[in-house]
């Protein structure tokens, strides 16, 4: 059983750049591409806003186009005929909306020195705003640390076979951030530009909302409905019971309260006896 | 990896040449699980390393067999040999058991230090164990018991009461780069996206003798019968830097679809059940409590817990920017 491969976490800014392919000449292997700043990627997780979708298909075949805009640029998703339920959504999506995206990196080079970079789903689905916001702080990280490997790499001076074997230590990138030296053009800023991406993603965020409270109500109803079920023998459960058996779970009395009250008024639950409780 | 540990790890890697692993291992032992300072920590190691580095082989190797060191428990691999660990004893208790060799009473409970919680067996009597101190216990063997690497306890292995108490075990935040690799891990705590729901996850059938999942109504042991309907989801969990099947059960499912839709998936009246479990979990992200188990096929995350983060976002992007100025 091969490994599956990891889902990258990439700016679309940094994808976009990209024009380094590997490994096309083995038959069945995957295809990767690697970035500039030497992230070897299969599959990719993006979240960004899907901001348009376009059926572009011809006579009797589908083909969808949507864009999915990040914080430093666009991610471009195609789907047809062999994506069936990442077509249906797009068909019916409507925009703009958060949309999280797993999906295959593709390089399309028509002509020499034109390259377009694209994505084809293999999952799609729609999120919220916390998951956006939380997409872009954990892709910033990951970008730093792949710029802090660039830098390690560029000040070791090392090159090709050498250079990989130096830095195999540090990242599960090393082949590819020794390929990316040889490819990439080196521009003495260049990290820098993609610092100061990495540092205008994160200022788009400083201000997101905590997440609502409601995404956990969810959660502490099947949990508290589950310890009723368990504790009750028969005849009920006695609430001081079911409180300390909560509190164990980390929910605090209030909460409790809460939650035993939407039980009882969404049906689940009653109170044969003052104090003590039991599931319908 | 704790944060002030690294760059010293980089550090003396590169000066001294001793490998990551070791120096990892040292350096935790004496930081995290000793409080030394992290300065006196690295001071020691570069003295220790360096005498070594200087020593010809013959009596320094002879020497380290006689005290080889401190293995953290989280290191330990399925087939480790003529281990040395340091760990407080949890819960033990007696428990006879049926062997190819006959009944034999054995002693069971959990090992703990910093870095891990791991299941273990002494094999002869121990009265020590149950002492309610730490113990350092020389020459164990490690093999796979529940699909997680346990520490067995056996006729070789020499045991003495620790004066000076070890740090306790909380759950540990793992990355699955490190699971992945790893032979099974108890009680640890990941965050990633889910990915991908697997065939077989919503409403199955369970075989009424030994709850494996029937198929067409047929249990691979025990035939055909009316099986029992059970609620679950295996779902690909992934967090940047790897990936791995996430099984939840009947009451972590509810929790995760929230009561409508579980409440409709159990009157059975629901059509692609597959498809609404996408729209419920694909692209949401969760913070993972449970045990890793390797088996035959292969590393599965048995969920115990399990919830979305609340992390506030704005607040550590404005952490994250200031220590970048």
């Amino acid at each position: 059983m091969s490994d599956r491969e990891v889902a990258r976490r990439v700016f679309a800014r940094e994808f976009n750049d990209s024009n380094l392919q590997q490994g096309e000449s083995i038959d069945r292997s995957p295809n990767f591409i690697v970035t500039p700043v030497g992230v070897i990627c299969n599959r990719v997780f993006i979240v960004g806003v899907m901001t348009e979708v376009e059926n572009i298909g011809g006579e009797g075949q589908t083909m969808h186009r949507a864009r999915i805009a990040d914080p430093t640029g666009v991610f471009t998703v195609y789907a047809g005929e062999y994506q069936p339920s990442a077509a249906v959504f797009l068909s019916t999506v409507k925009t703009p909306a958060y949309v999280a995206v797993v999906g295959k990196a593709r390089v399309f080079n028509p002509e020499k020195d034109t390259y377009y970079m694209s994505i084809r789903p293999e999952e799609i689905n729609l999120v919220d705003e916390y998951v956006r916001n939380r997409w872009v702080y954990h892709t910033a990280l990951f970008t730093l640390q792949s710029l802090r490997n660039m830098e390690r790499a560029l000040e070791s001076g090392l090159k090709g076979a050498e250079l990989e074997r130096y830095m195999r230590p540090f990242t599960i990138d090393s082949a590819g951030i020794a390929r990316a030296m040889d490819h990439y053009p080196l521009a003495p800023d260049r990290m820098d530009v993609y610092r100061r991406m990495v540092m205008d993603a994160l200022a788009t965020i400083t201000d997101a909302a905590p997440p609502q409270e409601t995404a956990g109500d969810g959660m502490a109803l099947a949990i508290i409905e589950d310890l009723i079920m368990r504790l009750d023998r028969g005849d009920g459960v006695s609430y001081e019971a079911l409180l300390e058996a909560s509190q164990k779970l980390g929910y605090d009395e209030e909460t409790v309260e809460k939650t035993l009250n939407s039980l009882m008024d969404g049906g689940r639950c009653y109170e044969p006896r003052i104090g003590i409780l039991k599931l319908i | 990896m704790d944060d002030s540990i690294a760059p010293i790890v980089d550090e003396l890697n590169r000066a001294l040449g001793i490998d990551r692993d070791t120096l990892e291992r040292e350096l935790t032992l004496l930081i995290v699980d000793y409080k030394v300072p992290v300065e006196e920590a690295r001071r020691s190691l570069i003295k220790k390393h360096s005498k070594e580095s200087l020593n010809p082989g013959g009596e320094d190797a002879g020497k380290k067999a006689n005290d080889p060191s401190i293995k953290l428990l989280k290191d330990l691999r399925n087939g480790d040999t003529g281990v040395t660990v340091l760990a407080n004893v949890v819960e033990p208790r007696y428990r006879d058991i049926t062997t190819t060799r006959g009944n034999v009473t054995v002693i069971n409970g959990m090992l703990e230090d910093s870095t891990a919680k791991l299941h273990f067996t002494a094999w002869t009597e121990a009265p020590l164990l149950f002492s309610g101190r730490a113990v350092l216990a020389k020459n164990v063997y490690v093999n796979s018991f529940h699909g997680m690497p346990s520490v067995n306890i056996g006729e070789k292995t020499t045991l003495e009461e620790f004066e000076g108490g070890v740090p306790g075990y909380t759950s540990r935040r793992c990355s699955l780069s490190e699971l992945s690799e790893s032979d099974g891990a108890y009680d640890i705590e990941v965050e990633g996206d889910v990915v991908s729901i697997r065939p077989g996850s919503g409403i199955i059938e369970r075989c009424p003798v030994c709850s494996r999942v029937m198929q067409k109504g047929q249990c691979r042991a025990h035939g055909r019968s009316e099986g029992v309907k059970d609620l679950r989801i295996k779902a690909i969990v992934d967090d940047g830097t790897g990936s791995m099947i996430s099984v939840f059960d009947k009451t972590l499912t509810r929790a995760l679809l929230g009561i409508e839709l579980e409440t409709e998936l159990e009157s059975g009246e629901v059509e692609n059940i597959e498809e609404r479990l996408k729209i419920a979990l694909i692209g949401m992200p969760f913070v993972i409590r449970g045990n890793v188990t390797r088996g035959d096929y292969g590393r599965i995350l048995i969920a115990t817990r399990a919830h979305r983060p609340m992390e506030d976002i704005g607040k550590l992007a404005r952490e994250l920017m200031v220590s970048l100025k």
